[in-house]
């Protein structure tokens, strides 16, 4: 804690400095060099186009013109307003909900509105002809409303605001893809789509965006006093006068408004909306006032510089990564590079503790009792399941032949889901942190871009190569994140800041080598759903066995389990070798990860999940919610499995999607439910 | 344990020997460099005003900052060739905010005070029993055994983290402001408490305390700190003197005598 203050001071001085040395003219230079470099890009295209030789002939001129016209200089304009838009929707968000993560992504309200496109595409062709902005904006407001009725009890705290539009974002995400998968192969341009792609055919997305830009800031340049009480807390502006949540809510409404609208014209766009008003604070942009007119303006010259590169880097056959995704390769470094630079102390404290059960007095009894309802789940799992004649309990020759089917299913979730628990688990102590878990740090993702690369790298690489280069995928992530973190003593804010970015800055990879379309492109979609159709009995026996040599070496570390969450500083005054056991423990985080990713996918909430279910039911000590969590992940693993193969028989949905969208909401409705239970 | 001292030693050789120790952050000079010494068996205070440097020192004597200069020694070598277990088995301490104990009852946070000596795979055995509860009724904690840590009063809570380094069995107590959170009840039963354990147990401790009088009461010896240096040093008679406290605190201070114990009392004029 006091290691905690001591970071947090040692960053204040340093962002002073920094602050201190931008006050003068240098932002302004920076930004106006990276504009002028956007508009080189811009200009550069534009000769290009024009020398095309293809464009030169007089029938082509015509066609040439049209998209210069049509094309090109509404595809800057886009992008300019575009980001203009996502960095003042960033900045209301922030300023309204005091959190210095929320914007549309993390909020989960480009997902809903991409969810909710996807669901309308498919059961509702019709409304999206209407109005695509109309659906994009219910989805939106639908998923803000989800966010702020769930952690309106909680005084909308941050952290809670943070997680639950973190958890809507990727269950919505889950759905999203889900559909994509169901749909086939003509789904896959929403993919693209979904990635933000800027393409432009008209003016048409251009001015729909501009004249809601125009309105918002007009409406928040009215609202600028009651904006900058909104910065001090709730009871002191309510002192001062203000309506706090009516002009709250008035205020999330618009930047939601905004948002979903460039979520329909353009796709999700991420990271704008987070990187814009923070590098604005960064550049010195005190005040209210001064951030207004900072944030999207950075926004706009960051969109279009990412679109500039893309399109450079495209050529002029047209491009198959989307910017969106582009937008977090830039951003998502530059975060990375500014977390430990960000001045931290306006912002508002996110040590709070999520809900923990009453203590169990006999915490090996609950234990036994999750050991007897795992092998039920196993039985159950085994045995019953749909036929084409309805339900069938299996016995004697159809159980035989089923089994050497279900089995490895079986065995693949329980093994996996055990491991992804005991690294939540893991993580969740070192850190002190109730929010670390595999998912939200980003490792999961990690992992996929190891695998990403041995795909390319290799052809057809073994079971073997695909597990070494997603464990170091993993690893390189998890390391990285805690690198950055304990920069601060492994402040909450600063870890979930980075998790959102390595996140996002993973993902982005994904998506635009799935955007590609080839080969490794659909094994890749599939792993990233989570797919275990293709389990076969070796591949079990794999998991199973990693599993044990991995989960084996647990219980030897719980006095350090025990000790760790108090923080850095009791754990050194009490001998324990700090470095040395965070460096042990994270690297078999990091490989518990890796390998359970290896077989479900990176989105599962199943590390984040268990561990919090078993404190939830009481299991404190680190032993017995050890032994809790990795039961409780297996058990959980194997429900969805079992559940992902009835639900839709004699389809079989992704273990992981359906991990997710099992977790996902659970975690959501625990969140809403507030600390009934908890200590203080 | 190769660098356990025999007791005849104890008493001779000063707990911390200190040359030119400085502390700078980035640009910012902390503690510019101290010299000075710290005897076993007796309690010193570190007073002064904000700022000063107190609680940059008691940070280095505990080991969790490095000096960036000068040399620090503890028990005749220096503070980095310790290694983390012998160091936790000589000195405990206690940080001016302590972290939350989330589901643990008292019992099981003061037993923590055991790791340094049966480490992260031994035996808890009876001894380290026998030393737990020793710190629990030393703290009058014996009631309080199941309690959980999360569900104490601010004074109840602070008791336990000080049965947890009581429970760690060293020579010196390191105690960050351990009143600061406390209402002046607690804050006299805790210092107290802290006087009454290093005269029985013959601890060494160094305290930071914000309060003058309190610090006069219960110490043996005051060092006074101001912009990272030491201002005046001696026994509670010879710091609480009005032209002394002025200077510390750049304030006119008074000083007039208990009227029950005839302790020097130092208020503001």
């Amino acid at each position: 804690m006091a290691d905690a203050l001591m970071g947090e001071r040692l960053a204040e001085s340093l962002a002073e400095n920094l602050a201190r040395e931008r006050r003068s003219a240098r932002p302004w230079l920076f930004w106006g060099a990276m504009a002028l470099l956007a508009a080189a890009l811009f200009a550069a295209r534009i000769v290009l186009h024009l020398s095309d030789p293809a464009f030169a002939a007089p029938p082509m001129q015509d066609i040439g013109r049209v998209i210069l016209t049509h094309g090109l200089f509404p595809r800057a304009a886009v992008a300019l307003v575009s980001g203009a838009a996502l960095g003042l929707a960033g900045l209301l968000l922030q300023r309204v909900l005091r959190n210095p993560l929320a914007e549309p992504s993390t909020l989960g309200i480009a997902a809903g509105a991409q969810l909710a496109m996807a669901a309308a595409t498919i059961a509702a062709p019709g409304l999206m002809a209407i109005s695509r902005e109309g659906v994009a904006l219910a989805g939106g407001l639908g998923a803000a409303a989800l966010i702020l009725t769930l952690t309106w009890r909680r005084g909308l705290e941050p952290v809670s605001v943070v997680l639950a539009g973190m958890m809507t974002a990727l269950t919505a995400t889950a759905a999203s893809t889900a559909l994509i998968l169901a749909n086939g192969d003509y789904m896959f341009s929403l993919f693209i789509w979904g990635g933000g792609s800027l393409t432009q055919q008209d003016w048409g997305a251009t001015t729909a965006i501009a004249t809601r830009l125009v309105i918002v800031t007009a409406a928040a340049a009215l609202l600028l006093r009651p904006l900058a009480i909104l910065g001090l807390d709730d009871a002191a502006s309510r002192s001062l006068g203000l309506a706090v949540d009516t002009m709250r809510l008035m205020v999330i409404a618009l930047a939601v408004w905004l948002a979903s609208t460039v979520t329909a014209q353009v796709g999700v766009i991420g990271f704008v909306g987070l990187a814009a008003p923070t590098l604005a604070h960064l550049g010195g942009a005190r005040t209210l006032r001064a951030r207004m007119v900072a944030a999207p303006l950075i926004g706009a010259i960051l969109l279009w510089l990412t679109d500039g590169c893309i399109q450079l880097t495209a050529g002029s056959n047209g491009e198959r990564i989307p910017t969106g995704a582009a937008t977090a390769l830039l951003g998502g470094p530059l975060l990375l590079w500014l977390l430990p630079r960000i001045r931290m102390a306006e912002w508002p404290s996110l040590h709070a503790a999520l809900a923990a059960g009453a203590r169990s007095e006999r915490p090996w009894r609950l234990v036994a009792v999750i050991v007897v309802a795992c092998l039920c789940m196993a039985a159950v799992g085994l045995v019953a399941g749909r036929g084409p004649d309805g339900w069938t309990i299996a016995t004697g020759a159809l159980f035989a032949d089923l089994l050497t089917w279900r089995a490895p299913h079986m065995g693949i979730a329980a093994a996996s889901g055990a491991m992804l628990a005991g690294a939540g688990m893991l993580l969740q102590r070192v850190t002190g942190n109730p929010l670390a878990s595999p998912e939200i740090l980003g490792v999961g993702t990690g992992a996929g871009v190891g695998l990403t690369a041995v795909l390319y790298l290799v052809d057809d690489p073994g079971i073997g190569i695909q597990f070494a280069a997603s464990a170091s995928g993993a690893v390189i992530v998890l390391v990285l994140m805690l690198a950055i973190a304990a920069r601060s003593g492994f402040g909450p804010e600063r870890l979930l800041l980075g998790g959102v970015a390595m996140g996002a800055l993973c993902s982005a990879v994904l998506t635009a080598v799935i955007a590609t379309g080839g080969v490794q492109a659909l094994a890749l979609l599939r792993w990233i759903s989570g797919s275990v159709n293709m389990a076969a009995p070796e591949q079990a026996l794999l998991a199973g066995l990693a599993a044990l040599a991995l989960l084996a070496p647990l219980p030897f570390m719980s006095r350090w389990l025990d000790i760790l969450p108090l923080g850095a500083v009791t754990a050194r005054a009490l001998g324990v070798p700090v470095r040395r056991s965070h460096a042990a423990l994270i690297a078999l985080a990091g490989l518990l990860t890796a390998t359970a990713a290896l077989f479900v996918g990176p989105l599962s909430f199943i590390g984040l999940i268990a561990p919090h279910l078993a404190r939830l039911i009481g299991l404190a000590r680190p032993l017995p919610c050890m032994a809790g969590s990795v039961l409780i992940g297996a058990g959980l693993m194997m429900l969805s499995d079992w559940l992902s193969r009835m639900v839709a028989f004699p389809y079989q949905l992704p273990l992981g999607l359906f991990a997710a969208l099992l977790g996902g909401p659970y975690l959501i409705w625990l969140l809403g439910r507030g600390r009934a239970g908890a200590g203080r | 344990m190769t660098s356990r001292i025999d007791s005849a030693d104890v008493s001779t050789v000063p707990l911390y020997e200190l040359e030119g120790v400085g502390f700078s952050a980035g640009s910012r000079t902390i503690l510019p460099g101290l010299t000075l010494s710290i005897a076993p068996a007796r309690i010193h205070g570190l007073v002064g005003p904000n700022g000063s440097g107190k609680s940059t020192l008691i940070r280095m004597l505990a080991r969790q900052l490095d000096p960036t200069g000068g040399r620090l020694c503890f028990m005749g070598q220096d503070i980095r060739s310790w290694n983390p277990g012998d160091f936790a088995r000589s000195v405990a301490y206690m940080p001016q905010f302590t972290p939350p104990a989330e589901g643990m009852t008292v019992t099981e946070l003061v037993a923590l005070g055991r790791f340094p000596w049966h480490g992260a795979l031994g035996r808890f055995t009876a001894r380290d029993r026998l030393k737990v509860d020793e710190a629990l009724a030393d703290t009058g904690l014996a009631g309080f055994r199941d309690r959980l840590v999360d569900r104490l009063s601010g004074g109840e809570r602070q008791r336990v983290w000080l049965a947890m380094m009581l429970a760690q069995d060293t020579r010196c107590l390191l105690l960050d402001e351990p009143t600061s959170a406390l209402d002046v009840a607690h804050q006299a039963e805790m210092l107290s408490l802290v006087r009454r354990l290093s005269r029985s147990r013959g601890l060494g401790a160094v305290v930071v305390l914000h309060d003058i009088n309190m610090a006069a009461a219960i110490c043996d010896d005051i060092l006074a700190l101001r912009d990272g240096a030491l201002m005046a040093r001696g026994a509670p008679e010879a710091i609480m003197k009005s032209a002394v406290l002025e200077e510390l605190y750049g304030l006119r201070m008074g000083i007039f005598p208990h009227p029950g114990t005839g302790r020097p009392i130092a208020y503001v004029e």
